[in-house]
């Protein structure tokens, strides 16, 4: 049962903490939450179908199927992400000129806020269907693979909660600022993770190991599981990993800088 | 109501395609860059998954070389490849298998485990120094 | 902002979840590690017995058979044998001298004394291992993993089950007594919301709890105000109106006297022309003055907050044509065709009110309509209402200021509409009070026959059974 929980709560703590940032963010800038919809149906679909079709998918391309898939998936969340946080500061504008009456959010966001949650939930969501299903109860363990499940569930999205909430509670100034700070993270590590994939399907050559922080904080301890999740943490990175999540990190916080500037601009389109 | 135009969608699915295409790019051409010393196909090593457990439990590889492992799960549930130390993760389903690329590795000792079963499902990688 | 209910539901259920998860998560891990102990102590009794055991003594072979008797059906016979703790007992030259059946013929564990990990058959083996003090004799103990593990956490999982179904069925609770406890907040918007127009009366203090009080008292301070001012804008303008009635008759009167006068002079006529002339057009404004207080006095009359409703039943066509023979002037001096047909048809309303209204459709027609232009009224039946149809052949109304003539002093101004056709801009604003006193409902379109304005009004019909 064990396992089971420190599985199904390490993806589940994944796909909440990118899920309730943006859907924090985009409450503060006053998005509905017609999104939320869409999301969990293209979620759930992606997963079963991720995961009904995961064998032959890991054959295809000289057995790389399942890290190129996985790559796409996390590519297309943190190009979302990092076009989320280009889009902020002209939301912002918006806002101003529209008056506080009117929704600053486009089509355009909304769109991009599906397509960010739904690819980061498909992953995660198909490792758990895979665990569930293909593993406790075909190996007859249901009870406390499914009990297990369900505990690190609801410790995983409590903690998404709390996260959601506190984000609402700094303020919308604030909220906007943090969660564009942690989107940022975020996708920084899931263009890193893309590239861990590539080394491991042999595309990218991944010699050198540049360190191993396992000793210090391993990544299957709680607070590596929580550092991977918001920092994209690894314990041994490669270079290539490393120039991938420096790099975009680096365009992020440009746009973190833009958007600061723009909020100090048009400041008194939030401060209420 | 927003409505969902499709031409602010399709707006947005191109700024997003042209970021993933950037980094698509410029993964292709260190692929490209590397093409001429990852031409020759490494050697491929194998390890199975029988009943839960690594079959063998322990492999030893040389040092600074590159190779495929190629895992097959002989058992009829799925099974996670996962080492921290070698920093990959690897879900292999059911009667079915999967590779992965390794190395070039320094010597060592480098554990990995299956997620799915990480009490019994243990296993290392012994990396022998270029001195044997 | 987000609900109330929402945000009490969720954190609640969140803090809940994890509280009672990662106390189970806690309590589980104890109990496993209890479980453990136990297993290892039952290993150690395993071997404490065998050690009172004389290896020499062995006779029958080296395996030990269980009697049948004992176990009676496969599934315990399965569990016995996965239970059974195997062991070995080695000599002190570390020869095996006797093994259980299914313990493999090599040591299972290093020779020294201990809890050990071993691997052998295929699974993953707890082991003890002790050396007899006296002579020297090894004797080895060792149970499966997994079995062990599996076994300790049926009966931990046990414990653990409960609350995790138990938590969404106290998320439901939570949802639904926090509803329960927001119910207030609804009743009192509820009402509010659910007051007559008009009814500014304050909010009952019964039922409030504790922390809306202060809304409450705030709120009916805010209506009682707003009471207070309503009061005092409608005195206002209907004293005004009446008011200012004594002045302009004794105008009207003093100019009749003066024209009166004028008339009388003996002076040529050239001389009187300019200033009869002016006394004319003081005369039409005067009179415009007295129809505009009039307007504003049936206007107040008729607001339907303040309306005594006293309905009798009113016979439409009558009306219709009794306000026709009134106004029928009207249509003489502009040279229009009037015509009207329909059937008498019953409506339960305000005489007086109804001889407004249609009086003001009929001179907004007739005005707006040039001369020699023609004016169809009809009266029927649409959909179990009464209709009252009013078109002409004026130049109409924009549809985009269907909404707009409708308000106070709103005076349609474009090429079409002849900005010096007198009114008083509040004709269509009392029809509107009028309609709303009735629950009926007006709409303005194009005229489809003549091409001008097209009035509907649409009353509910006389209750049927009461009919006079």
């Amino acid at each position: 049962m064990i396992d089971a929980v420190v599985i199904v709560l390490r993806e589940v703590l994944e796909a909440m903490l990118v899920c309730c940032v943006l859907l924090a963010s985009s409450y503060a800038l006053g998005a509905k939450r017609t999104w939320l919809l869409p999301v969990t149906l293209a979620a759930v679909g992606g997963a079963l179908l991720y995961a009904t079709n995961l064998a032959t998918l890991t054959a295809l391309f000289d057995g790389r199927g399942q890290e190129l898939t996985n790559v796409l998936l996390l590519v297309l969340t943190g190009a979302s992400l990092l076009f989320y946080l280009l889009q902020l500061p002209a939301m912002l504008h918006n806002k101003r000129t529209l008056g506080k009456k009117e929704a600053p959010v486009t089509s355009t966001l909304y769109a991009v806020l599906i397509i960010a949650s739904a690819a980061a939930m498909v992953r995660e969501l198909a490792e758990i269907f895979i665990y569930v299903f293909s593993y406790g109860i075909a190996s007859g363990q249901a009870v406390p693979v499914v009990s297990g499940a369900v505990i690190g569930a609801g410790v995983g999205v409590s903690l998404g909660i709390f996260i959601f909430f506190g984000l609402l509670w700094l303020g919308k100034r604030r909220c906007l600022q943090m969660s564009a700070l942690l989107l940022g993270l975020i996708s920084a590590g899931m263009l890193s993770q893309a590239t861990r994939f590539l080394v491991q399907s042999g595309f990218l050559p991944g010699e050198h190991i540049l360190w191993d922080s396992g000793w210090l904080i391993s990544e299957s301890s709680l607070p590596g599981e929580l550092l991977h999740a918001l920092l994209g943490y690894d314990a041994t990175p490669g270079i290539e990993q490393l120039t991938v999540y420096v790099v975009s990190l680096a365009f992020a916080m440009l746009l973190l800088r833009k958007l600061m500037a723009r909020q100090g601009t048009d400041g008194d389109a939030l401060r209420q | 109501m927003t409505s969902f135009t499709t031409k602010s969608v399709q707006h947005a699915v191109r700024r997003i395609w042209v970021l993933a295409l950037g980094y698509c790019l410029s993964v292709i051409l260190v692929v490209a860059a590397n093409q001429s010393s990852a031409a020759d196909d490494p050697p491929t090593i194998t390890l199975r998954i029988k009943d839960h457990l690594f079959v063998p439990a322990e492999l030893t590889v040389p040092a600074n070389t590159r190779f495929r492992l190629l895992i097959i799960n002989e058992d009829n549930t799925a099974e996670e490849f996962e080492s921290a130390a070698l920093n990959r993760e690897k879900v292999i389903m059911g009667n079915s298998e999967g590779v992965i690329f390794l190395g070039p590795l320094s010597p060592g000792e480098y554990s990995f485990f299956g997620e799915f079963n990480p009490r019994t499902a243990q296993g290392r990688l012994i990396v022998n120094g270029p001195q044997s | 902002m987000i609900s109330i209910r929402w945000f009490l539901t969720l954190t609640l259920i969140a803090l809940l979840v994890l509280v009672s998860f990662l106390s189970s998560l806690r309590g589980y891990r104890e109990s496993m590690a209890e479980a453990e102990t136990l297993f290892d102590l039952q290993l150690l009794e395993h071997v404490k017995l065998l050690g009172l055991l004389n290896p020499a003594s062995f006779l029958f072979g080296n395996t030990l058979v269980i009697a049948d008797s004992v176990i009676s059906t496969p599934a315990e016979l399965e569990l016995s044998l996965q239970l059974l703790v195997v062991y070995q007992i080695f000599d002190n030259q570390e020869q095996l001298v006797i093994r259980s059946e299914n313990s493999p013929t090599q040591n299972m564990a290093v020779f020294e004394p201990g809890y050990h990990h071993a691997e052998f058959n295929g699974y993953s083996w707890r082991a003890l291992v002790a050396q007899d003090p006296g002579d020297g004799h090894w004797i080895m103990a060792a149970q499966r993993n997994d079995v062990r593990y599996r076994l300790a956490e049926t009966v931990t999982l046990q414990a653990v089950l409960p609350g995790v179904i138990g938590v969404p069925i106290a998320g439901v609770l939570i949802w639904w007594i926090v509803g329960l406890g927001l119910r207030p907040i609804q009743t009192l918007a509820a009402s509010v919301r659910a007051r007559e127009e008009g009814d500014l009366k304050a909010v009952e203090l019964d039922d409030v709890p504790q922390e809306l009080t202060p809304l409450t008292l705030s709120t009916n301070d805010l209506l009682t105000r707003l009471a207070m001012a309503f009061d005092r804008e409608k005195r206002f303008a209907a004293d005004a109106a009446h008011e200012l009635r004594t002045p302009i008759s004794v105008l009207k009167v003093q100019l009749h006297n003066l024209l009166h006068d004028l008339n009388t002079r003996q002076q040529p006529e050239p001389v009187l022309q300019p200033a009869r002339q002016s006394l004319q057009e003081m005369g039409d404004g005067i009179d415009r003055l007295a129809h505009l207080v009039e307007q504003i006095l049936v206007l107040n009359r008729t607001a339907p907050a303040q309306y005594m409703r006293q309905f009798v039943p009113v016979d439409l066509l009558e009306l219709v044509q009794h306000v026709v023979s009134n106004e029928f002037d009207h249509f003489l001096s502009r040279d229009q065709i009037f015509s009207l047909d329909g059937l008498p048809v019953t409506i339960a309303g305000d005489k007086t009110a109804l001889q407004s209204l249609v009086q003001n459709l009929l001179i907004n027609a007739s005005k707006y309509t040039p001369v020699g232009g023609q004016i169809n009224v009809a009266i029927g039946r649409e959909a179990n209402k009464v209709l009252l149809q009013l078109e002409d052949s004026g130049p109409g109304i924009p549809e985009a200021q269907y909404e707009q003539v409708f308000d106070r002093f709103y005076r349609l101004s474009d090429e079409q509409h002849n900005i010096a056709v007198s009114g008083s801009g509040l004709g269509l604003a009392i029809v509107k009070h009028i309609v709303a006193m009735h629950e009926a409902q007006i709409s303005l379109s194009r005229s489809l026959t003549l091409g001008g304005l097209c009035v509907k009004v649409l009353f509910q019909p006389y209750p049927q059974g009461k009919s006079v």
